[in-house]
Formats: structure tokens, C-alpha cells, sequence
């Protein structure tokens, strides 16, 4: 379990693999000016 | 399960406001695209993290067995650049960042940003 994030933090770099195809960089593709991350149980 | 609901229920509004959804599991492609199907949602979906991802961000981890590990709910509200402008972390069902309090975050930011930029505008037209 790593360090958790607080605010004021930037978000560590993740790709993620999209359902709808390719993935996304995070933080360097922000959708939009904000985002909503959830990480949900599965 | 209710709160990607309650996200896609407030999806328009939220994209009003400059805000997108993306929601992520270690689910598999078959699994992620279930929940997709079962929940009628139209927002971001990423399957298969991992537990160096998970690491990454300080989540919690469960297991259960024979289905194995997962996460813990984490939740993030980011801004520009990737700022993290909030974060919850769950060890359980108890505790998630509600739509509502998202809503109301960006609001009072947008508030505040609009305001700055009006004062440095009247700043601006003060000066010879």
C-alpha cells in the first residue's frame, strides 16, 4: 500500500485501459478541467 | 454499486460544469463491461489495474477469496494538470465522495477563479 494523496498533490502517472479502446495517461490527458476518479470495488 | 448510479445520474450537469467521469477496477474486460451493461453507464470505463496502480495511489487492498484480490473503493476529484483538489479512501462500504459534494467543490472553485479574474480585470483598468 503506497502513500495515499491529499489535496494539493498531483495525481502519479497511470495508464489506464479504456472498455471503449486505447487507454489513457493520467495526469497528462485530462479529459476535461475536472475529473472524477473513482476506483470502485469491482 | 449506487454510487456509479448517482454519477451518471448527475453526468449532464457535471459536464456542464467542465467535469468528467472515469471509473476503474482490476475487473476484467468481460467483468467492467458487465457492470457497464447492469448500471446503463455512459461515462468512462477502465478494467484490469493492478496492484502496482492500486500502490500508486495509496488504495486499500481486499481479497475474497476464490475471486482474489481487489480494491478498496479510492475516489479523486482532479484539476488542472492533475491536482488532486480532494481524495477519499474506503476500507469497506462505508465512506464515498459523493456526487453532490463534487458538484458543490467545483462550484465554489469556479466562484472563486471567476472572482480573481474580475478583480484583476478592474486591477487592470485602473492603471494608465
Amino acid at each position: 500500500m503506497g502513500q495515499k494523496l491529499q489535496q494539493g498533490d498531483r495525481f502519479p502517472l497511470i495508464t489506464l485501459k479504456l472498455l471503449s479502446g486505447g487507454t489513457i495517461k493520467l495526469p497528462e490527458e485530462m479529459p476535461s478541467r475536472y475529473l472524477a476518479l473513482l476506483f470502485y470495488r469491482g | 454499486m449506487r454510487q456509479l448510479a448517482a454519477y451518471e445520474k448527475q453526468k449532464a450537469q457535471l459536464g456542464t460544469m467542465g467535469c468528467s467521469i472515469l471509473i476503474a477496477s482490476v475487473d476484467t474486460e468481460e467483468q467492467a463491461r458487465k457492470v457497464v451493461q447492469t448500471q446503463g453507464l455512459t461515462y468512462a470505463v477502465a478494467y484490469g489495474c493492478t496492484k502496482a496502480e492500486g500502490d500508486a495511489i495509496g488504495v486499500w487492498w481486499g481479497n475474497h477469496p476464490p475471486d482474489g484480490e481487489h480494491m478498496q473503493p479510492a475516489e479523486f476529484l482532479l484539476g488542472r494538470g492533475g491536482a488532486v483538489l480532494g481524495s477519499m479512501y474506503a476500507s469497506g462500504p462505508v465512506g464515498r465522495m459523493a456526487v453532490e459534494e463534487v458538484i458543490h467543490s467545483i462550484e465554489s472553485r469556479e466562484r472563486s477563479r471567476l472572482r480573481g479574474e474580475k478583480e484583476q480585470q478592474q486591477q487592470g483598468s485602473r492603471q494608465p
